[in-house]
């Protein structure tokens, strides 16, 4: 599958969608006016390259600034589909990134993480 | 909702409800057996554990907007402060302004009235002095008195035309005398730092009596070269040339050149007022009222520099 790469704009963020690597990211603002338009083609296309792995090494990281409610259903499915992707054989390491004084974003990390069982969760503070 | 791959789990359990109640209702109508109704208990309990999965979802996106809104209400807190800081800051400035400007503007007027008895009455003494060093003294005061009184002059002027107010009238001056007039008064200065200022028109020495002429004021123009020629001889290395070329053509160009460059931190506001740089009395007048006049005066000035080439600035005036 090829990278996926698309620059942030106004109301979406910074993804790079590295399947060679196993190596995605997510960063910036969230809050696209069509979330199933924006978000829906991206699931798919992770659940299913997710889904042939085993035995792979896989990183996710979320470095978001502010996302809406409807992105926040997005990344409750990622977070699903990254703990379904660890019970698969696989190890995933999931990082929530937040800016140091951010308490809300590092307490959304925590909420988001309650249900990871087999990935591995890292809270990560942005220094300055 | 249906459209929504986002929410696509919650979908296929209303469908799977759908089809448990179709088999409940054919069991109510007979084309079902009893014996199938076992057969319904499995997907039943799969679909409340699903259900309770989706609550538990619910639950914590409910949980995780009132973060979000948390976030944007300490946001907008921080913001509606910074703004009331801002505003503060505005106003404080403005009456920091406007009380300077009150104050330059008293001191201007009230500085005329003492003037008037320092001229009036040294005057008065030179007529009644015989001793030679006593003259020698009175002039030289009345000589000083004459100079604070076109400096404060001109410092109205320069506030009139800061305002639009001032009348402009134009007359024609010869450029030249007024140069060797300003080198003269730099003699000093320019024999301490080693320094030599060139003049050339239209690219050769000018000849004795020759005229570069423009459509300007006397006063203005000497007072804006002046400011112009002052930094250009402060601000040159030593043992240098400070160059001054006039050229004739649609508009009379004037340019002032020194092999220093302007400080990198004021070269986007060489002409704004007081910006200075490096210098122990600057004001940041000199090039502000200097680009003042020449503008007052229908005329124009920028300012090129470099650390290869040294600075030039440039004058353009209507030619007379």
């Amino acid at each position: 599958m090829e990278t996926i790469q698309l620059a942030g704009a106004d109301r979406t963020p910074t993804i790079l969608f590295d399947f060679g690597r196993n190596h995605f990211s997510l960063a910036g603002e969230s809050y696209p006016e069509d979330v199933s338009a924006f978000y829906g083609g991206l699931l798919s296309q992770l659940t299913k390259h997710l889904d042939s792995l085993q035995g792979a090494d896989i990183c996710f990281e979320f470095q978001f600034i502010y996302f809406n409610s409807s992105t926040a259903k997005v990344v409750m499915r990622l977070f699903e589909t990254l703990e379904q992707a660890a019970q698969n054989g696989n190890r995933v390491v999931v990082n929530w990134y937040h800016e140091e004084d951010d308490d809300n974003m590092r307490e959304m990390g925590e909420e988001f993480a309650e249900d990871l069982q087999a990935a591995q969760f890292n809270l990560l503070a942005k220094q300055g | 909702m249906a459209d929504s791959p986002l929410f696509d789990q919650e979908e296929q359990l209303l469908q799977r409800y759908q089809q448990a109640l179709d088999q409940l209702e054919a069991l109510r109508e007979g084309t079902l057996q009893r014996a199938d109704l076992q057969a319904l208990t499995g997907p039943l309990q799969e679909m409340l554990q699903d259900h309770k999965r989706v609550l538990r979802q619910s639950a914590r996106l409910v949980k995780l907007g009132d973060i979000q809104q948390e976030k944007i209400i300490k946001a907008n807190k921080a913001l509606a402060k910074s703004r009331q800081l801002l505003e503060q800051q505005n106003m404080e400035l403005r009456a920091a302004a406007e009380l300077r400007e009150d104050v330059d503007r008293i001191m201007r007027h009230d500085l005329k009235t003492p003037l008037n008895a320092i001229i009036g009455f040294s005057s008065l003494l030179l007529e009644s002095l015989t001793d030679a060093t006593q003259v020698k003294m009175c002039k030289t005061l009345l000589d000083s008195g004459y100079t604070l009184l076109s400096m404060v002059n001109l410092s109205l002027d320069l506030y009139k035309m800061e305002r639009g107010a001032y009348l402009f009238r134009p007359d024609v001056v010869n450029i030249l005398p007024l140069l060797h007039k300003i080198e003269e008064a730099n003699r000093d200065l320019l024999r301490s730092r080693k320094l030599e200022v060139t003049i050339m028109l239209d690219g050769r020495p000018p000849e004795s009596m020759e005229s570069f002429a423009v459509l300007g004021e006397e006063l203005l123009c000497f007072s804006l070269l002046g400011n112009l020629i002052r930094n250009a001889i402060e601000a040159s290395p030593r043992g240098e040339r400070v160059g001054i070329s006039l050229s004739s053509g649609p508009l009379a160009e004037i340019t002032i050149h020194n092999q220093g460059s302007v400080p990198e931190a004021i070269r986007e506001r060489f002409f704004e007022k007081y910006v200075t740089a490096g210098k122990q009395s600057g004001t940041g007048l000199g090039t502000y009222s200097a680009r003042l006049m020449a503008e007052t005066q229908n005329g124009s000035m920028h300012m090129e520099t470099s650390d290869e080439q040294g600075t030039t600035v440039t004058i353009r005036m209507p030619p007379a």
